[in-house]
């Protein structure tokens, strides 16, 4: 495996040293690399994220390149250790997520559809998407900030669109 | 940052991760949120990434009912709960989160049950009564959006009216609104189909008998190339009878009921590629041959995971039947509703017990809409 290390540099000027391979979890500066336009000993700056938010990109991509490259040395392994170890990254999924806010969250999301990472999109969204289930619109509103723009008349007509829903 | 800065892109990406019924209660959140809910590509989108949640709704007399089954519970417990719906339905049929209907009146309607949607279908062009036809609701995948057609034909066709049975198989297209025959060369199926269809993927599927030797196959149709074609012939036993079901929207199930033995073969996934295979899945022998069930299985679901298949039947009232893996069956008369209407349902295939996935699916119906 190649251990050719990038620079990448956050929008507030935080440098974070990454190895090639997981920096090009990112489509984004997967192309940057493959058009040469990355000079080695310049950092890549991404304008969009904040150092705090890449930091939390780089630790997913660091994981994720790791479980990459164990599906290389363990081709044949068994259904079980296949299934083992999916059960050890969602483990380590649930947990990252856990350990941050929903601001954050967003902001992570807002990175990772900048940078291109389609599993860490879909990890993001997966995890709001959690937090809306089985939730009514006046708790979606105070937990993501969002303001009731219709009319209490205009609810009600929404509400009666239900005529033939289940009772 | 707050949710309402997200682009239109992440916010369609969140909530097509969010189960249908779940999305349902929060759709007048905002304005910009219900305005997703019209938006088809976004409801399509919604249906291949959300999880789907898997209900089991119940056709009794002319209304349907949702059963909740509670299996880890001693004993085992059925819920049944009524819909709000407004007319009395004959036949339904599911297809992705739509049910297919035809009302007491002989009208026909599309109805999804999780956004409380109706789509009302004209259907002067041949004169049949509906209830005379078999109905099979489907859909074409085009790039951006689904297009969903009804095929129609006459039920029961008798030796003479094959000879000229062209004439009654017709497709209705929601985008066109509106009816036309099927080609003649095309609908040529010689064989009569025998049971309910199920839709699964978009084409529907039927048990049907060969007219010349009597073999049982199973029948589809396709709604993209509107061809029927015989998938594979059902030779499981040599007597009995049989009813297909649908097996968590990738495969099909044949319940098999005989004198004294009760089957259950399950497909493969279906995949274009992957020719058809059938598995036994399920065994019982009939406790009291020829009582048990009385007249046959009318309907059934089953779930794979949990090994378990609920059967319908019929003898002096309705009822359905748990059958599991370790005991024997356990027994749940449907309920009675008041005000049942008045009706011979002597001949209808009841109770109907079927598979239901919410969704937020909608047809987009053209020209010629009639909407009630």
């Amino acid at each position: 495996m190649s251990s050719n290390m990038i620079m990448l540099k956050s929008s507030d000027g935080a440098s974070f040293e990454i190895e090639e391979a997981a920096a090009r979890k990112s489509k984004i500066i997967a192309n940057m690399i493959e058009v040469e336009c990355v000079d080695e000993d310049k950092a890549i700056p991404l304008q969009n994220v904040t150092g705090n938010i890449l930091a939390l990109v780089i630790e997913y991509c660091n994981k994720h390149i790791v479980d990459d490259d164990d599906d290389v040395a363990t081709e044949e392994a068994s259904e079980e250790e296949e299934e083992a170890k999916k059960k050890k990254v969602d483990d380590w999924e649930a947990e990252f997520m856990n350990s941050m806010s929903l601001e954050t969250m967003f902001e992570l999301l807002l990175a990772a559809n900048y940078l291109n990472i389609k599993s860490l999109i879909d990890l993001v969204c997966q995890t709001i998407a959690n937090n809306i289930k089985d939730k009514t619109p006046e708790e979606v509103r105070k937990i993501f900030s969002i303001e009731n723009d219709f009319t209490p008349e205009e609810e009600e007509e929404i509400r009666k669109e239900n005529a033939w829903a289940f009772g | 940052m707050i949710m309402s800065d997200l682009p239109l892109e992440l916010l369609e990406e969140i909530l097509s991760r969010v189960p249908a019924t779940s999305l349902k209660q929060i759709q007048s959140t905002c304005k910009r949120w219900y305005a997703l809910f019209k938006d088809q590509s976004f409801t399509e989108k919604h249906f291949r990434k959300a999880p789907k949640q898997s209900l089991v709704l119940l056709l009794k007399y002319c209304m349907v009912c949702s059963m909740s089954v509670k299996l880890n519970v001693a004993p085992p417990s059925i819920d049944f709960k009524g819909t709000h719906q407004e007319v009395d339905i004959l036949e339904v049929s599911h297809c992705d989160g739509l049910l297919l209907c035809v009302t007491k009146e002989s009208n026909l309607v599309v109805w999804n049950p999780c956004l409380g949607k109706t789509w009302w279908i004209q259907h002067k062009s041949s004169g049949h009564d509906m209830k005379d036809c078999e109905l099979a609701l489907g859909y074409v995948n085009n790039k951006s959006y689904r297009s969903y057609k009804i095929l129609k034909i006459l039920k029961c066709s008798s030796a003479s009216l094959l000879a000229t049975k062209s004439v009654w198989f017709e497709i209705y297209e929601f985008s066109s609104g509106s009816w036309r025959f099927l080609d003649q060369a095309v609908a040529n199926i010689d064989c009569i189909i025998e049971s309910n269809g199920v839709s699964l993927k978009g084409n529907t599927y039927w048990r049907a008998l060969d007219e010349k030797d009597y073999s049982k196959w199973l029948l589809s149709f396709d709604f993209t190339t509107e061809r029927f074609k015989r998938m594979c012939p059902l030779t499981f036993q040599s007597e009995g009878f049989m009813v297909l079901s649908v097996v968590g929207e990738e495969k099909l199930s044949v319940l098999h009921t005989s004198y004294s033995k009760m089957e259950i073969w399950v497909t493969n996934k279906f995949d274009t590629e992957v020719a058809l295979q059938w598995t036994k899945y399920f065994t019982m022998d009939i406790p009291i041959p020829g009582k048990f069930p009385p007249a046959g299985f009318l309907s059934f679901v089953m779930d794979e995971e949990k090994k378990v298949a609920l059967c319908c039947t019929r003898s002096r009232e309705d009822m359905v039947y748990i059958i599991g893996d370790d005991d024997g069956p356990i027994t749940f008369p449907c309920p009675e509703y008041p005000n049942e209407p008045d009706l011979d349902v002597g001949f209808l295939n009841r109770p109907f017990v079927f598979n239901y996935v919410p969704s937020l699916v909608q047809v987009q119906q053209g020209r010629g809409k009639r909407k009630v």
